[in-house]
């Protein structure tokens, strides 16, 4: 019983042309479903409500993290399986499972690996895969998203456009308590949160908190904002620990962005909460990494 | 003379604390940890303990291996292992069961070791032809 909640504005229209080729290829795999449209925001949550209250188990987004995200907080019964077939502009969450195009998330879909996530708590706002504040995302908000693709070029475009911010940018000054009994003061340059069950399914669900350094010299800039450009994982002047609550204060205070979006501004408390989500995912349940 | 990556390993480390971040309270961790900032407080890790060539500690800390190459004003509980890098100060005592400590390295305090547990190596029951 799959039911899958389309977003047509997703990936600048990119759904509206494959659309009949994934229904092919679903019915193939005998994974077809019903087909539900989003119109505006906001949608996918009323979507995902009525999803379960037909008794379907298992809701697809076929959009991008914008789309999941409104998915998840409609999820109401934890027997639900959540799915992406990612077509968006932003498809993190999706990477962070493991799954980089619709015709892997077909097949992931099919083979049904399950993995259970619990959320993260911002405020007033939940989410499931990054929240960030700094550099990074005021980068995100500065650099022209008409450069945001793959190409060396752009990269090059974007690499040129993020030097030039990171001159000006100013550092914050940061304190952050730690499950209330480690207190932490920083200059900050970039933060992120994520849970750390993302990194490996096998992990504890906990808040994982990296802090990047402003990088020292030229050279240590540049090589940082490449890495930042290739969606890499920056390794000097990294600072990496795991909680279970955080409250973030900055000076002067700054704008946060959950997966990709603004969603206000610290002072903020960032909390994992009990509700799990379960994601039908292409990560394997059994790591090596450790042996 | 030590740097930074004598004692780091960053991407397989859990719990790591940079040069330029100042903690105050207990830091606690099931698995390694690595500090090269400042920490006023005790350092309980189920795992490897780093300190790197720029950190500054008060504190104590317990751990199954320790590894300094910075300043450590506290007592040290390993249950294997404590070197100490040519670049480190430490003042307090070591209980532990293996203590390495390289030229250059200051150490104020007293050392408190343990013999490690002697394994019984068995001999190959011998096998007909």
């Amino acid at each position: 019983m799959y039911y899958y909640v389309l977003n047509p504005a997703a990936g600048k229209g990119a759904v509206n042309q494959m659309q009949e080729k994934l229904r092919t290829r679903l019915r193939e795999l005998g994974i077809d479903g019903e087909f539900a449209k989003t119109t505006g925001p906001g949608d996918a949550t009323k979507m995902a409500k009525t999803a379960i209250e037909k008794g379907y188990t298992t809701v697809v987004v076929v959009g991008g993290d914008g789309t999941v995200n409104e998915v998840v907080n409609g999820i109401t019964k934890e027997n639900v399986a959540v799915g992406i077939i990612p077509i968006g502009s932003s498809n993190l969450l999706a990477q962070r499972l493991g799954i980089t195009n619709w015709q892997q998330a077909c097949e992931t879909l099919a083979a049904r690996r399950i993995t259970s996530y619990r959320l993260i708590g911002a405020g007033q706002h939940y989410f499931l895969s990054t929240l960030t504040l700094g550099f990074e995302t005021d980068l995100e908000k500065q650099v022209d998203p008409a450069t945001q693709n793959s190409g060396l070029l752009s990269r090059v475009s974007q690499l040129w456009q993020a030097h030039g911010h990171a001159q000006n940018y100013q550092t914050l000054q940061c304190r952050i308590v730690i499950d209330e009994k480690l207190e932490l003061t920083a200059p900050l340059f970039s933060l992120s949160i994520t849970n750390q069950k993302f990194e490996d399914p096998l992990a504890d669900n906990r808040l994982l908190i990296t802090m990047i350094d402003r990088p020292a010299s030229g050279r240590q800039l540049t090589s940082y904002l490449w890495t930042l450009i290739k969606k890499d994982v920056a390794d000097d002047g990294v600072s990496r620990f795991a909680a279970k609550r955080v409250m973030i204060e900055t000076t002067p205070p700054t704008g946060i962005m959950i997966d990709g979006k603004v969603s206000g501004r610290t002072p903020i408390a960032i909390r994992l909460t009990n509700k799990q989500i379960r994601f039908i995912t292409e990560k394997q349940t059994v790591s090596f990494k450790h042996e | 003379m030590a740097r930074k990556t004598d004692v780091f390993n960053v991407s397989s480390i859990d719990t790591v604390i940079s040069s330029g971040v100042r903690l105050k309270g207990n830091l606690a961790s099931d698995g390694d940890v690595a500090v090269d900032g400042t920490l006023v407080g005790n350092i309980t890790s189920g795992g490897h303990v780093a300190i790197g060539v720029n950190a500054r500690i008060a504190g104590n800390i317990k751990a199954i291996s320790v590894q300094i190459a910075g300043e450590v004003e506290g007592d040290i509980i390993a249950a294997d292992s404590v070197s100490l890098i040519e670049t480190a100060q430490l003042r307090g005592n070591i209980d532990t069961t293996q203590l390495e400590v390289a030229m250059g390295a200051i150490f104020i305090g007293i050392s408190k070791m343990k013999p490690a547990e002697a394994s019984e190596v068995k001999a190959p029951e011998p096998t007909e032809a």
